[in-house]
């Protein structure tokens, strides 16, 4: 979506249009997923989490910046409740897997789709269980994501530096976790 | 440990290409959309703004005569021309008091007019200080 369609699509957003409001959530949303269960990995926490990211983006379409790109004020309201969700629970991926596996395989209608979702979760959460969380979103956005250095700083509004030893530290732990295998 | 390095960027290739897919994109959307029909915009009330606007100007209007009556003082006090004292004694509050009692002006003259006789008391004063020096 270029920059003048997402503009003109917020500014009707912003008049209550529902249907301008309904192309963003269609144009971003897979995106916003896409991040999250990178984070999260955890399939029900990152559709809680998405849903969450455009009510507040709906919310606070005033505040948006039209000069500013919009896949990065996204991400930074879509990052900041990751970090949120990641810091207030004590994540045990291992014990939980199973079960919300079982659930999701049970309950959904797509169980392949499922199944490569679960499986990529528990790879990442395998991964990556022993960062902090500003390690992990870092990790993710960087060599998963592939953003730039730039807009991660944008993005989390920590300093390149910081950022860079962040990266540095997760990279680290993760080759720690490698040498086992 | 190049070994190792590899290791990790093979599977962090491999993680970059594996994107995790959302089943029904559809469906997901009607659930954010009707999520979102019941909340409403946050704005900042236009009352708010008003408010606002107003209680920064009286602050200002105020601070503005607080200054002009301190700077008005100083002047007299600096051009050392006495001033009889008490030459022209007026009360001051009852002057004051008896204005708005008459109804003849609002609740911002009241107060100007106690500002305006309190300069005039303390020019009043200042020039008492410099004949008695």
């Amino acid at each position: 979506m270029d920059k003048s369609t997402i503009n003109d699509l917020m500014e009707r957003s912003t008049r209550n249009d529902h249907k301008a409001f309904r192309e963003i959530v269609e144009g971003y949303q897979s995106m916003v997923y896409s991040v999250v269960f990178r984070i999260l990995c955890n399939e029900e926490e990152t559709k809680d989490t998405v849903q969450e990211t455009f009510i507040r983006v709906w919310m606070n379409l005033s505040k948006y910046h039209p000069d500013k790109k919009f896949s990065t004020w996204l991400y930074t309201i879509a990052i900041n409740l990751c970090l949120d969700k990641l810091k207030s629970s004590k994540r045990n991926f291992q014990s939980n897997t199973i079960d919300e596996t079982l659930n999701n395989l049970v309950a959904s209608e797509n169980i392949e789709q499922t199944i490569i979702n679960s499986e990529l979760g528990k790879i990442i959460s395998k991964l990556t269980n022993e960062l902090t969380p500003k390690q992990k979103i870092v990790f993710t956005l960087r060599y998963l994501e592939e953003l730039e250095l730039d807009e991660i700083v944008q993005i989390t509004g920590q300093t390149s530096n910081k950022i860079k030893s962040n990266l540095f530290l997760a990279r680290q732990t993760i080759r720690k976790k490698l040498e086992k295998y | 440990m190049e070994n190792i390095d590899d290791k990790l960027d093979n599977l962090v290739n491999k993680l970059r290409q594996q994107k995790p897919e959302l089943h029904n994109a559809e469906l997901f959307t009607d659930s954010i959309m009707k999520e979102v029909m019941n909340k409403s915009h946050r704005t900042t009330p236009k009352f708010l703004i008003f408010v606002r606007a107003v209680t920064s100007s009286a602050a200002v209007l105020l601070l503005g005569l607080f200054l002009f009556q301190q700077n008005d003082t100083e002047l007299i006090a600096s051009t050392n021309k006495p001033i009889t004292i008490f030459e022209n004694k007026i009360n001051i509050d009852s002057l004051c008091i008896q204005r708005q009692s008459n109804n003849k002006v609002n609740l911002i003259e009241t107060y100007l007019c106690y500002i305006q006789q309190n300069s005039i008391k303390n020019k009043q004063l200042k020039s008492y200080i410099i004949q008695n020096n």
